[in-house]
């Protein structure tokens, strides 16, 4: 059989039945190219939050947080158990540990300077946060250990929060009312834009925790803390270690659930790739519904193909077409166009996904596997779309087809 | 060339019953023959052709062709010997729609292994006097035209035997003409042809003409056997 020659007959068949052809290869284009921008977005996602993780945790952090770390209200009120001492104790009992902070907060408080009053979070961290919570300064300095010892009446400030109330006036120095506090500005953070729970980051203000907790929000327990290791190796045996010390420390009879949590980075990182497998496994799923019913569409039409051409098949089997080759040659047909329709939606997708990724916000990434994945989706749909027809084509009697 | 001993062949119906075509049928063509075989309708003449040209099998009987019994034989390999020792003729001349000439007549040379299959097809159409034709479409030629594409691809293989089932039917008399000199011409190059028709003077420039009726072969002129003087005229 002379291949060369059968190629140029499908290519020429593409040509010459332009409608058929595009009604075929439509399916395939859009089911590729949505295949392949999909994935795109998924692997997109993963990528920004496994980054954004990283940023926020070094791999030898552990997140302590009293409960199960309830940002919002809580049934039973707040978890009051954990206090400065237990993490002087962690320190104590844990081996490994290089350093510690301690957090509060209040979602939103009345700030005042002058006549201007301004609802934002503060937060109350142990001395010298920067290292422990990867958040530093730009101006001024952060507070120390012997502010935390005494409760000092100072404060850091985020640079939106200094716009609003300053304006472009120099804010280290001025005094601001919390509540019926008077705190004086020491420093400027440094700008971090909206975290990940959609909390504006340079709208808050940071005070020593023991300012936080006496003097504004009266109470003697904490939100939680963070804990670093020397040794990522040695980050999960810690965290199960200060969970059973928290329960020992705060009595938690047998049975009962522990009332704090640690969160490690393998924990979230299995949290977010759960998330994501559900996200790439579904959205690529979309894209396999379209290839599927261009899988049935091309089907169809070949099969009328077939009908149409019942003369030609006869004709080629009289001129010494063995039924294999004609199966052959159908099949050849199918595909040819399938992988053309391929070739085409992954050009599109890839397109359409940088496209999108360098004009929006969404970070796209397209990754060799997936454009692989949309070419190998696309001849799969070829062979099994053209496997019935080119049969059928193959089995005709060169008698009846000819008459 | 050929040589049908015993050949019978009968179609089931589905309402009537079984019909034989074919009735015990003996012909002997030699190579270089010119065989013209003419018959009314229904009487057998395409049964015969599709035989002849290894399409359809016999119920019973023998068929050597070039000396070898094709009864035993696959479909792969029946279909390996019309590629290579047989060139057809149809009377709807069976041209692919929207192919040029000569992808036309490269058609049976894509199942077999020939190098240089555009040559072999423009040799071809050169040979047919379509040398000025190669890329037009059989929507662009006349029927006297298209017919001599499909004696091009009849040709491209270089059978030694070239079927025809009425190539004149669907042609007007002066292409006809021109269609039945160039059977000739491929004659006196030693192909063997044999064709079927109901055209009288087609007939009439064979060297032989066969008659079949109801199933039964008989010769009507030109075999070594026969007189040679039977009128042509008989033929319907």
């Amino acid at each position: 059989m002379n291949i060369k020659l059968l190629f140029a007959g499908s290519a020429r068949m593409m040509v010459r039945y332009k409608m058929r052809t595009l009604f075929m290869a439509v399916g395939i284009v859009v089911g590729v190219a949505a295949l392949i921008f999909m994935r795109a977005m998924g692997v997109g996602a993963e990528q920004a939050m496994m980054e954004n993780i990283n940023r926020t945790f070094s791999t030898a952090t552990i997140n302590v947080l009293a409960g199960g770390g309830h940002m919002g209200p809580r049934a039973g009120g707040p978890v009051t158990s954990l206090k400065l001492d237990d993490f002087e104790a962690i320190e104590a009992a844990v081996p490994g540990v290089v350093m510690w902070g301690v957090m509060q907060w209040v979602p939103s408080q009345d700030i005042r300077y002058q006549g201007t009053t301004r609802q934002m979070s503060v937060y109350g961290y142990s001395e010298n946060p920067e290292p422990v919570w990867q958040r530093g300064l730009i101006a001024g300095e952060y507070f120390s250990a012997e502010d935390v010892e005494s409760a000092s009446r100072v404060a850091v400030i985020g640079t939106r929060a200094a716009e609003a109330l300053f304006g472009s006036d120099d804010p280290i120095g001025k005094q601001i009312q919390v509540g019926s506090v008077p705190l004086r500005i020491t420093g400027v953070l440094e700008p971090q834009g909206i975290d990940t729970h959609g909390a504006d980051k340079d709208d808050e203000i940071h005070v020593p925790v023991t300012t936080l907790m006496r003097r504004i929000m009266n109470i003697d327990h904490l939100f939680g803390g963070r804990v670093i290791m020397d040794d990522p190796t040695k980050v999960e045996a810690a965290a199960r270690q200060i969970v059973a010390l928290m329960r020992e420390r705060h009595s938690i009879a047998e049975g009962e659930p522990a009332d704090v949590i640690a969160i490690t980075p393998k924990l979230v990182q299995d949290m977010v790739s759960n998330f994501n497998r559900v996200l790439s496994r579904y959205l690529p799923a979309a894209a396999g519904v379209a290839l599927l019913v261009a899988a049935i569409v091309i089907a169809n039409i070949m099969l009328i193909a077939v009908k149409e051409r019942v003369p030609e098949i006869g004709i080629r089997k009289a001129v010494g077409a063995e039924s294999g080759q004609i199966n052959f040659q159908f099949l050849t047909e199918t595909v040819v166009v399938a992988l053309t329709a391929g070739l085409i939606g992954a050009g599109l997708g890839i397109v359409g996904a940088v496209a999108y990724g360098a004009v929006g916000s969404t970070p796209m990434v397209v990754t060799a596997g997936s454009v692989l994945m949309g070419l190998g989706a696309a001849l799969a749909v070829g062979i099994a779309a053209g496997f019935l027809p080119a049969r059928q084509a193959s089995l005709l009697d060169p008698v009846s087809a000819l008459r | 060339m050929i040589r049908l001993k015993g050949i019978n062949k009968t179609y089931k119906r589905p309402d009537e019953g079984p019909l034989q075509v074919l009735k015990n049928v003996d012909l002997t063509i030699d190579k270089g023959e010119y065989v013209a075989i003419v018959g009314p309708s229904g009487s057998g003449k395409s049964t015969l052709m599709n035989l002849l040209g290894l399409l359809d099998r016999p119920d019973s009987g023998e068929y050597e062709l070039d000396g070898q019994a094709v009864s035993g034989l696959s479909a792969g390999a029946l279909a390996k010997l019309r590629n290579t020792k047989i060139g057809f003729v149809f009377q709807q001349f069976h041209l692919l729609p929207r192919t040029s000439a000569v992808e036309n007549v490269e058609i049976p040379l894509i199942y077999s292994n020939a190098d240089n299959p555009e040559q072999r097809a423009i040799a071809a159409l050169k040979r047919v006097g379509l040398g000025d034709r190669l890329k037009h479409y059989p929507e662009e030629l006349s029927g006297g035209q298209q017919q001599r594409v499909a004696i091009a691809r009849a040709l491209v293989t270089n059978p030694d035997l070239i079927l025809a089932d009425e190539p004149t039917g669907n042609l007007d008399k002066v292409s006809g003409e021109d269609l039945m000199g160039l059977f000739q011409e491929l004659n006196a190059d030693g192909r063997t042809i044999v064709v079927i028709t109901h055209d009288e003077k087609l007939a009439q420039r064979a060297k032989r003409v066969v008659r079949i009726d109801d199933g039964r072969v008989s010769e009507v002129r030109g075999h070594s056997k026969s007189s040679g003087a039977t009128v042509v005229g008989e033929v319907a």
